[in-house]
């Protein structure tokens, strides 16, 4: 079976910095697989390559039997790839509904003529889109549910700032979604449910995620597989044990952090 | 602390010194003199002179407050007040900057360089000129350079202390106070309006009376509004609610057949005036005469009678005035109607009183249950409606020729600053350029239906060549939009900017003279028709810009509740977000554009048939920056702002002969003042308003704390 | 495959290519078709381009004040038109109170100084005025709103000048010893126009070894790269802006004083609306927040709408070319930030700043 979203030799070039250098990557349809590597490692680059943010310099990217490189990132989001950020980018002085509802735009077809006359047919696919976005946002239960539908998204708290890009990249009805250091900011209560979150995103709704991650306790709990970058390389890739053992990984990024993980473990 | 509030003081005083001297250089106060506020008392000039040094002393105190009490928490702290001490110091320095001036106006000639540095300038800054020969003698200090700088200084100095003192009263009391004095001021400002629209026979004459004299207001009205927009601003709590009250009482105790027979007796004799009004021939100077019936005639008591006999024979003096043949029956028609109407008032009001007396002598009937709330709440939006369409529909008729005319720009910029709303206020792209928009939907206008040979041919009607306009034109939206696709915010501005002034300079050229008349533009553009009425003279094209209003306005508020105004909105806040979230922002800029386009094209059509003669220069950049500042001044992204920043840019303006000079000279400071003290416009889109970011921080905050604690506390446990 | 060919095929590119190929096509067409009929002479051509050189060197010299402030504040001074409007209105009523008194006449070097004096001091005035009370209060506002700040700004000036100076003018007076015309090579130039040209030229060197030599100019500089660190640094932010917007408008003033020289007819508040618009497109043709590319982009903003009208409009055989001069450098404007925004000179900017 071909893999859901693979990239072959995949590069870009910021003047001399390969940010993403020649990078192969594959991730099957279901699988959770975390990205890790220090700061400055090209995570980020690779999901810009990938959602059409940036043009790449050479390589491939293949989604779903398409090739990616070349479109624009709202035809790649229609394809289904979905993707929350690692700075928070909501559309501020709009609600957390409309935030949502939003991601279901490449979900809908009318246009302006639908919005002034308001068919039958308009009236479908709006109440459609609103009960899909309802049902992203019921899923972080009343975090963001009840009143605060009609709340801008600017009135949001941190964490929730970052819940309500998860739910608006699920609004787009992606078959993956890449997340960008989800818990990025939050203290331990708040990355724990972020954890069990994205397990159940899975589960429950049949999304597959590539996820970027700097705790270490995410990446184990949640991960089928974890991939470790370095100056644009894959280094490692493999369960959490063999990645968090490599000794590439160790030496670049995870050394200090493993070896405290070994003396709790102990 | 006393030295640093003086330092304050002495400082504000000469912002306030600056901005009088300001106002006198540039030409505004002398300008403003020839309008009265209350006749023979002040004018406006003067209103302004005194308001500057009023504001000033205000100004101050909020200084002070800010000073001594930074956090505005500690009570004790706020100013008392022995500090008005120092808002009249401040007025002190104003006075003392105003008789820089006089003297220097007194002992040099520097009118050769600054135009209104001139004797009227001198005359009225003396308190000389500008007001009644009486007043003048009854004035402190007499007469002469001497006493009349002294006048200056004092006047200064207990406006300041005045402000000062307004600062320090309770905010209720302080709003009402305020609200007057503005009221006056309003007032005042219309009393040429007013009296078109007032000093008629009929019952509004004593109205206007009562108020106004000579060009302004009369003391006594002066004091009356004064007295009536306090009250009103205390009471104004309790009028929504006896609005409601009173719907409540009708619709419990009203029996329907009365409410609906009443009802539609208004709608017929509504309709009635509106066609005898849309039917008339026109008559040139385009004044219509008052429609018959006996709304606008004099009511009393003693002549019900007369009238109910009136309207069964059809009356014969409404045909005064050139009017058409068919006046009689029509106007027969509105009477009889009315008085059916009046007939019917007056039995429910009978019935009304009836049932309060039997409440009152039985026990057991409940006094005036309060209807089912949504039911009441459809009867108020009902009646409400209702009330605002009657309103709509009489407002030409019953204000005269020249209101309408400046209701009828206003409405042109409504449609204008609607459109431009969609670009600037739902897409976020500024464009500076829109006006190239407005006049693509005027040309094309002109050149399809002029019966000039030498330009067009085509010679269609307004309404054959309307659907060709608003395709041309939201073409050419997509012309402009094209190639600006790529460029950011600011530059998209200045590049907009310059197409509208292509816009002008090609209309302009020798290049397309042939197609566009050159600087001499297109004459010859007939007038709109629909089916016999012939929309011609302010009062009728009101109801065809009224209606573009209404649409206008129909198709924005749509779109921004709408997939469509949900991708712009996205595409406003963040870009490249909204292309990674699946909208593809190139259509949608386009899309923008074209729908801004189109919109303005109505206006500019509407516009070309109305003068029947169209310029370049009447499509300068003035106007761009007219249908922005109206957005501005509204809000930028609310539809209700549209309106009222045309009213306030447009309509005060077009009342105001005296502001034309200074008309962009306002919006400029219109546009300044409001992005430095309130970015969000006088009426936020609803949206902006509440937020509730303070409350949700703190809890967030707070989470973290327990948060923290609590893996501390596991930690050292552990 | 042609399912992916045709996904990736975008319409905006193909236009834009088209546009592209059609400018510079047209541009040819109408040049080549002007100097085949040879309807003018070299000398023709000659007296143009000094003409435009003049111009150019004016335009130059606003640009600058567009370019300084850009290059700090990544924002555009919208206004800026009107500090070179206010200016050269001003020193005008100065050149006519030295004319009448015959002061003029007898120094007419040291008029010319006291005239650029005054101007300068007037736009500079204008210029520091501008900056501490329309645009420092929104140094953190989102970048639409200094913008429309300043388009206000600029409409209250217009409108300010209107009203303190009234609107009925004559042109500014003439220098007799800047009166005659030089032949070279069979051209004749006019004198004034050299004089203008070389004045800006020393200006606009000045400028750049302030710039580059001084400390000021080393902590604009220094601003101008990150406002963050060069605070920490222990520079003064808010005075180098202050410091900024001073510079362009004694640059402006002087600008204004030039242009009444060469051209004193036009003397009236709203002068500064369009020579503000070509100003800005001339900064943006050399880069905007280059230096040079100011310079450089004025000078050829003024020579291409000097010659451009006769040389490729008349070629297209469009009539009354010379009524279009002003379109030329909007459309310019717009051709060079569609296909290279970053002007001239300018380096590829970064995220931020583009
Ligand atoms: N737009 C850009 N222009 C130039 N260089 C860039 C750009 N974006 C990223 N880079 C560089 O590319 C490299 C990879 O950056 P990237 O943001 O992908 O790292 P990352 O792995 O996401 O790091 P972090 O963990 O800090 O988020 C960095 O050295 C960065 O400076
Ligand atoms: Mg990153």
């Amino acid at each position: 079976m071909p893999h859901l979203l693979e990239s072959r030799r995949l590069l870009k070039d910021f003047g001399g910095l390969n940010a993403v250098d020649h990078l192969d990557f594959h991730i099957d349809e279901g699988e959770i697989v975390s990205l890790i590597g220090p700061n400055g490692a090209g995570k980020t680059t690779f999901f810009n390559l990938i959602t059409g943010f940036y043009p790449a310099d050479d390589g491939k990217v293949l989604f779903d039997g398409h090739n990616l490189l070349g479109l624009s990132p709202y035809q790649i989001t229609e394809l289904g790839i979905a993707r929350t950020f690692q700075t928070v980018r909501l559309f501020q002085e709009m609600t957390i509904l409309e935030n949502v509802m939003v991601g279901q735009h490449c979900r809908g077809r009318s246009g302006v003529l639908g919005a002034v006359f308001r068919p039958p047919r308009y009236r479908a696919e709006e109440a459609r889109i609103r009960k899909k976005a309802e049902e992203q946002l019921a899923f972080f239960g009343s975090r963001l549910g009840g009143y605060r539908l009609d709340q801008m998204a600017n009135s949001l708290s941190y964490a929730n700032r970052r819940r309500l890009e998860i739910a608006r990249a699920m609004g787009t009805e992606a078959k993956l979604i890449l997340m960008d250091e989800p818990s990025a900011g939050m203290n331990p209560k708040e990355t724990e449910e972020i954890a069990s979150l994205i397990g159940k995103l899975r589960d429950e709704r049949g999304f597959t995620i590539l996820v970027i991650e700097h705790d270490m306790k995410v990446v184990k709990g949640v991960s089928d597989r974890v991939v470790a970058m370095d100056y644009g390389h894959k280094i490692a890739e493999g369960t959490y044990e063999n990645v968090a053992n490599d000794e590439h990984v160790i030496e670049a990024y995870l050394g200090r952090k493993a070896t405290r993980e070994d003396q709790d473990a102990s | 602390m006393t030295n640093s509030k003086l330092k304050l003081g002495i400082r504000m005083g000469a912002y306030g010194g600056v901005a009088t001297i300001y106002l006198c250089l540039v030409g505004i106060i002398e300008t403003f003199s020839d309008r009265d506020i209350i006749t023979g008392i002040i004018s406006l000039g003067h209103t302004l002179l005194f308001l500057t040094a009023l504001v000033t002393g205000y100004l101050n105190m909020q200084q002070v407050d800010k000073l001594i009490n930074p956090a505005h928490q500690v009570v004790e702290k706020a100013p008392k007040p022995k500090d008005t001490i120092h808002s009249a110091v401040a007025g002190i320095i104003t006075g003392i900057s105003l008789v820089i001036l006089v003297l220097v106006l007194d002992r040099f000639n520097i009118r050769d360089m600054l135009v209104n540095a001139s004797p009227k300038l001198f005359e009225l800054l003396l308190l000389e000129k500008g007001v009644t020969p009486t007043m003048v003698s009854l004035l402190p200090f007499g007469q002469g350079l001497a006493a009349g700088m002294l006048r200056l200084v004092v006047f200064s100095t207990v406006l300041g202390l005045v402000g000062g003192t307004l600062y320090l009263l309770p905010p209720t009391r302080r709003r009402s106070i305020m609200l007057g004095i503005a009221m006056v001021v309003l007032l005042g400002l219309l009393s040429d309006l007013m009296r078109i629209a007032l000093n008629k026979p009929g019952w509004s004459e004593g109205f206007y009376k009562l108020i106004y004299t000579g060009r302004g207001l009369s003391s006594q009205g002066a004091v009356i509004t004064l007295v009536a927009t306090a009250a009103i601003t205390s009471a104004w709590r309790y009028i929504p609610d006896s609005y409601t009250r009173v719907i409540s009482v009708i619709t419990a105790w009203l029996p329907t057949w009365i409410r609906i027979t009443l009802a539609s007796l208004l709608s017929v004799s509504l309709l009635l005036r509106l066609a005898w009004f849309l039917g008339i021939e026109n008559v040139y100077p385009p004044i219509l005469p008052d429609c018959p019936g006996l709304i606008t005639s004099n009511i009393s008591l003693t002549n019900c009678t007369e009238w109910i006999s009136q309207g069964l024979s059809a009356p014969q003096e409404s045909t005064e005035g050139g009017l058409a043949s068919s006046a009689p029956a029509v106007s027969a028609a509105i009477t009889l109607a009315d008085s059916l109407m009046l007939l019917g008032i007056a039995a429910s009001i009978f019935l009304l009183l009836v049932r309060t007396v039997q409440m009152s002598m039985s026990s057991d009937i409940q006094k005036w249950p309060a209807p089912p709330l949504q039911k009441l709440e459809r009867a108020q939006r009902l009646v409400t409606l209702y009330l605002g369409v009657a309103a709509l529909l009489f407002i030409p008729g019953v204000v005269g020729v020249y209101p309408s005319e400046v209701l009828v720009m206003v409405g042109l910029y409504v449609v204008m600053g609607l459109g431009l709303n969609i670009v600037v206020g739902m897409a976020g792209l500024l464009d500076l350029g829109y006006v190239a928009f407005f006049a693509v939907g005027a040309y094309s206008m002109a050149v399809l239906t002029t019966v000039d040979a030498s330009v067009g041919g085509a010679q269609l009607s307004f309404w054959g060549a309307l659907p060709l306009v608003v395709v041309i034109t939201g073409i050419a939206g997509l012309l402009v939009g094209a190639p600006v696709l790529r460029m950011r915010g600011d530059y998209l501005a200045i590049v907009t900017l310059g197409f509208g002034e292509i816009a002008r300079f090609l209309a302009l050229s020798d290049w397309f003279k042939p197609a566009l008349g050159g600087a001499q533009g297109i004459i010859k553009i007939p007038d709109i028709h629909i089916g016999g009425v012939e929309f011609v003279g302010p009062q009728k094209l009101y109801y065809l810009i009224l209606v573009s209003c209404l649409i206008a306005y129909f198709i924005t508020a749509r779109l921004k509740d709408s997939r469509v105004g949900r991708a712009w909105g996205a595409m406003r806040e963040d870009e490249q977000v909204a292309d990674v979230m699946g909208v593809n922002t190139t259509a949608y800029k386009l899309l923008a554009f074209a729908m801004g386009a189109l919109i303005a094209s109505v206006s500019g059509a509407i516009f070309a048939a109305k003068l029947g003669t169209i310029y370049p220069h009447s499509f300068n950049v003035q106007v761009s920056i007219t249908a922005l500042g109206l957005l501005i001044v509204g809000g930028i992204g609310s539809l209700p702002g549209v309106v009222v920043g045309a009213f306030a840019l447009v309509g005060l303006p077009e009342l105001l002969r005296e502001f034309s000079e200074y008309r962009m000279l306002f919006y400029g400071a219109a546009m300044v003042i409001m992005m430095l003290v309130r970015p969000q416009g006088l009426l936020p889109s609803a949206r902006r308003g509440h937020k509730l970011q303070g409350n949700e921080r703190d809890q967030d905050d707070w989470m973290r704390i327990a948060a923290e604690s609590e893996a501390a506390g596991s930690e050292s446990s552990g | 495959m042609l399912r992916n060919a045709l996904e990736r095929f975008s319409w905006v590119a193909f236009l834009l290519w088209c546009l592209r190929i059609g400018v510079i096509a047209l541009v040819v067409w109408g040049a080549s078709a002007t100097l085949l009929s040879g309807r003018y002479s070299a000398s023709n051509w000659i007296s143009l381009i000094v003409a435009g050189l003049a111009q150019g060197s004016v335009y130059a010299l606003i640009a600058l004040g567009y370019s300084l402030v850009y290059g700090i504040l990544l924002m555009i001074n919208f206004a800026h038109g009107e500090v070179f409007m206010a200016g050269c209105f001003t020193a005008y009523f100065a050149a006519r109170a030295l004319e009448s008194s015959g002061y003029l006449a007898k120094h007419p070097l040291l008029t010319i100084g006291a005239l650029l004096i005054v101007s300068m001091a007037v736009s500079t005035i204008v210029a520091v005025l501008l900056e501490r009370l329309a645009y420092r209060p929104l140094r953190n506002a989102p970048r639409l709103v200094p913008l429309i700040t300043a388009i206000g700004a600029s409409f209250v000036l217009q409108y300010t000048f209107r009203g303190l100076y009234g609107s009925g003018f004559s042109a500014y007076p003439t220098f007799d010893i800047l009166r005659g015309r030089w032949m070279v090579a069979g051209a004749s130039i006019q004198i004034v126009q050299v004089v203008v040209f070389i004045s800006a030229l020393l200006l606009m060197a000045v400028l750049y070894w302030f710039v580059e030599r001084t400390k000021t100019g080393k902590s604009m500089r220094a601003v101008s790269e990150d406002k963050e660190i060069a605070a920490l640094m222990g520079i003064d932010v808010n005075r180098v802006i202050l410091v900024t917007f001073a510079i362009g408008g004694l640059l402006a003033g002087a600008a204004g004083v030039l242009r009444g020289l060469y051209q004193p007819q036009g003397i009236s508040a709203f002068m500064g609306f369009i020579p503000g618009l070509k100003a800005f497109t001339a900064a943006v043709l050399g880069g905007i927040g280059n230096i040079p590319g100011a310079m450089l982009g004025g000078i050829f903003l003024g020579v291409f709408e000097s010659i451009g009208p006769n040389l490729v409009l008349e070629g297209l055989g469009i009539p009354g070319a010379n009524q279009l001069r002003d379109a030329i450098a909007i459309v310019m404007l717009v051709f060079v930030l569609i296909f290279r925004p970053q002007g001239i000179l300018g380096e590829k900017l970064s995220e931020e700043k583009a």
